[in-house]
């Protein structure tokens, strides 16, 4: 995954993230995606370390 | 290797002023804390009392959290309390003792002669012996209807005058006037305990005793109660002094630390700068056979040597400071008047060590990286500044910034202490954040508002925007402050003013009265609500009598005690008051029971029970009738007038409020002023001349976050200043070869400018979207609207 695919997936998937909790308050789909798009979030950051690791 | 004096002079002098100031500002506030910590009012009325006995001037509650024994939270009292009179008998019994006095007291205005409206305070003549007070002209009172009175009332000794306690004036015959003391008026003992509104109760017992009365025996003699003697006999006389006193402490330390931690960031950079600039140096040393200790020692050591003479001359001038901050609070309404300054040497000192410390731990951690580094490495190292950032910070970064924006949705859903701890989180989190990702913040700047630079100023903008894109570490270093002081300062100074229009605006939507009578003078007697009663066209009159009451509550888990300020509200409360409520109603607000806003109320339901303090430290259980919204105009605790007023110093009320059925007719609003004239400094204003004072809480929190804006900003200053000039040294030698390729040296230097722009701007951006988005979440946690009030300029008014 290219850097800027990366950085571009984390600004969306944190964008969602915080839109839905203002629009959707206090319910349970907005924990689903809540939890959804933190998920994917850290998985975007894992992959990152991961891939550095790999190049050194 | 002795480094070049240029090389360091920069660092050195941002250091230096960096340093100085925040000792100045540490120790001015070590002053403060001093003074909270020795402070008592000044002892004028019982001067000559061995002692004086009252109650404890706080009060105190049992707590215990999960995991830790239990202990006792404290708060203090505002108000003068009620001892009945009979606990003098015990006191008298005690060896040495030769009278105890019952002193009581009372707010006095005069309504006649040339110092009409004057307040006074009133008292029995049998407590005049606690001051040693005797009638420089005349005689003591014995009749009901005499008075002794300061000569600066301008009164003559068998004058009548007019005096106004806690009804209509009366006539009073002057027997007797006081040269010198506090402005003070002395009746006869029975007319005194009639006029404080508490026959039987005094509000401190004063002992006059030989020297060998021994204070322990009083103590015995006294339980429940307190003995103060020394100094400490000024709390009995005025509480406000003591009220404020774990305040100022918490308050002292705060601020101070908050400016300490903001140099020292400043400070901390600047010392990597340099440490960095002359890795190649330390790197040398090493490869000579130096320890990894010897290096450190060594930055250690050039920290501390500009360290020392600014934390001494800081310390020195910090006692100035201090001063001149205490006086600058008391004239702002900040300080209770009796709060004295108390100088010693003591904050002096302490800054200057804390300073040293500080600069010490700092100067340690900056020297890790260097002292570290292999030499081959760094020798092997080119000149120019490293462009990668390391992953860590990426992540580090990327995880707070996200953390951050998660907790808008919370801190905007919640209310109470637990959005405004989600706020702090979400500023804190977003602030370090940026601080991580500065070198990639520094990096888009460069693409971004480098475009634009370049395209007004093909020439030198391209070389700024391509040297700012090229040392993004170096870069971030400089923004990150800038950053971090604009999102501090507008979220700090913007946060405060939402908070003061917000509380204006909700006091005026709760206020549905369409009179209000206020009183230029101590407060509205209580007959005058009775009066106004008998108006026609008058449907609703609530006297409203203000105190301050200690509550428990539980702040994320934890159950503290907490001061409110509270409104005692009259009959027709529902009428003259919409507090919104969303359960319950004012009209139950009777007896023992209270009105709780939706802060502080917890989920407390209808008719379940609440512990509380009152004014003078009386604990009661009262019954919940009321939770409303309007707790920021109205002050999150609503009681019975009565309750109130029967455990506050004070029987006067604060204000009226009055409600005709309709529009107020020329008639009614001529009785009603022809009311308020029967009452010295009483008169009727109608909505738009009735303004709530700023609370002293809301005074405080705009006073000193002026304070920390202009101090982190001037400590920001200096740094950029210090790190851009740094920056410009560093590269000389790029510079040079820039010139010698053809660059003209009005290019060189506009180039350098252009980059001090995009980055400084980058930095600009960056703080105001961080404040923005907390700004917003302020506003909608305080009004319900995500429309922040604009801030109010530091020291302008």
């Amino acid at each position: 995954m290219s850097a800027s695919t990366r950085w571009t997936l984390f600004v969306m998937l944190l964008t969602v993230n915080v839109v839905y909790q203002l629009v959707y308050p206090n319910t349970w789909h907005q924990i689903a995606v809540s939890s959804l798009t933190g998920l994917g979030l850290i998985g975007l950051l894992i992959e990152y370390l991961a891939r550095g690791r790999r190049e050194r | 290797m002795r480094p070049r004096r240029s090389d360091f002079q920069g660092a050195s002098l941002g250091v230096f002023v960096t340093l100085l100031l925040a000792t100045v500002l540490v120790g001015a506030f070590g002053v403060l804390l001093e003074s909270g910590l020795r402070a008592h009012a000044p002892t004028e009325r019982y001067q000559a009392a061995r002692a004086v006995v009252t109650t404890p001037a706080r009060v105190g509650l049992l707590t215990k959290e999960v995991g830790s024994k239990p202990k006792m939270k404290y708060r203090p009292r505002t108000e003068l309390p009620r001892i009945p009179v009979s606990a003098a008998d015990r006191l008298r019994q005690v060896p040495g003792v030769r009278a105890v006095v019952a002193d009581v007291s009372f707010p006095l205005v005069t309504a006649s002669g040339p110092s009409a409206g004057a307040v006074l305070s009133g008292h029995g003549w049998d407590s005049a012996a606690l001051g040693r007070i005797a009638p420089s002209s005349g005689r003591a009172p014995q009749a009901p209807d005499e008075v002794v009175l300061p000569a600066s009332a301008g009164a003559k000794v068998g004058q009548a005058v007019r005096l106004q306690a806690n009804g209509a004036p009366t006539v009073y015959r002057v027997t007797g006037l006081v040269g010198s003391g506090p402005a003070a008026a002395y009746f006869a003992p029975g007319t005194a305990a009639e006029l404080s509104g508490h026959p039987g109760s005094a509000s401190a017992l004063g002992v006059l005793a030989d020297h060998d009365a021994k204070i322990g025996d009083l103590r015995a003699a006294a339980p429940g109660l307190t003995v103060l003697t020394g100094s400490a006999r000024g709390d009995a006389e005025d509480p406000s002094v003591a009220a404020v006193r774990p305040d100022m402490i918490e308050l002292a330390s705060g601020v101070g630390g908050t400016s300490l931690m903001a140099a020292l960031i400043v400070v901390g950079g600047l010392l990597g700068l340099q440490a960095r600039r002359r890795s190649r140096e330390y790197a040398l040393l090493r490869a000579v056979g130096a320890t990894p200790g010897q290096v450190r020692g060594r930055v250690v050591q050039e920290a501390l040597r500009t360290a020392l003479p600014a934390a001494a001359i800081g310390g020195a001038l910090s006692l100035a400071a201090g001063a001149a901050l205490h006086a600058a609070m008391r004239d702002k309404g900040v300080l209770p008047p009796g709060f004295a300054l108390a100088l010693s040497p003591l904050p002096a000192l302490a800054s200057l060590a804390i300073t040293l410390v500080a600069t010490l731990l700092v100067a340690l951690l900056a020297s890790l990286r260097v002292s570290g580094v292999r030499p081959a490495q760094a020798l092997g190292e080119t000149a120019a500044d490293p462009s990668g950032v390391a992953r860590w910070r990426v992540i580090a970064g990327a995880l707070l910034v996200a953390a951050g924006l998660s907790t808008l949705g919370l801190s905007l859903k919640t209310s109470g202490a637990v959005a405004a701890a989600s706020l702090s989180g979400m500023i804190m989190s977003l602030m370090i954040g940026v601080a991580f990702l500065s070198p990639l913040i520094a990096r888009l700047g460069a693409q971004v508002l480098g475009g634009v630079v370049a395209l007004l100023a093909p020439v030198t903008g391209r070389l700024a925007r391509q040297a700012a894109a090229s040392a993004a570490p170096r870069a971030g270093a400089v923004l990150t402050p800038v950053a971090l002081v604009i999102a501090f300062a507008l979220v700090q100074l913007t946060g405060v003013a939402t908070i003061m229009d917000a509380t204006s605006a909700q006091a005026s939507a709760a206020n549905r009265a369409d009179r209000m009578l206020v009183s230029s003078g101590p407060g509205v007697p209580s007959g005058a609500a009775e009066a106004v009663r008998g108006v026609p066209g008058v449907t609703a009159v609530t006297p409203v009598h203000r105190t301050t009451v200690v509550m428990p509550v539980r702040e994320v888990g934890d159950v503290e005690l907490r001061s409110y300020p509270a409104r005692g509200l009259g009959a027709d409360a529902s009428k003259t008051v919409d507090a919104k409520t969303t359960k319950g109603g004012l009209d139950a607000l009777t007896g023992t029971s209270v009105a709780l806003s939706k802060d502080v109320a917890g989920g407390a339901r209808i008719g379940s029970s609440r512990t509380l303090f009152l004014g003078d430290g009386t604990k009661i259980n009262a019954r919940v009738v009321a939770v409303y919204e309007r707790g920021l105009g109205l002050g999150d605790i609503l009681l019975p007038r009565d309750l109130v007023a029967a455990h506050t110093g004070s029987p006067l009320d604060d204000h009226v409020l009055v409600r005709c059925s309709g529009p107020c007719s020329p008639e009614t609003l001529r009785a009603l002023d022809a009311v308020a004239a029967r009452f010295t400094g009483v008169r009727a204003v109608d909505r738009a001349a009735f303004g709530e004072a700023t609370s002293r809480e809301l005074r405080t929190q705009e006073f000193l976050s002026q304070i920390i804006v202009a101090a982190i900003g001037g400590f920001v200053l200096v740094g950029v200043v210090t790190t851009r000039l740094l920056a410009v040294a560093s590269r000389r030698r790029e510079l040079t070869l820039l010139h010698k390729v053809g660059a003209t040296r009005a290019q060189v230097r506009g180039s350098v400018r252009l980059e001090g722009v995009i980055v400084l701007g980058t930095g600009a951006i960056t703080g105001l979207a961080v404040a923005a988005l907390a700004t917003v979440a302020l506003a909608m946690f305080v009004t319900g609207t995500p429309v922040p009030s604009p801030p109010s300029l530091p020291f302008v008014h």
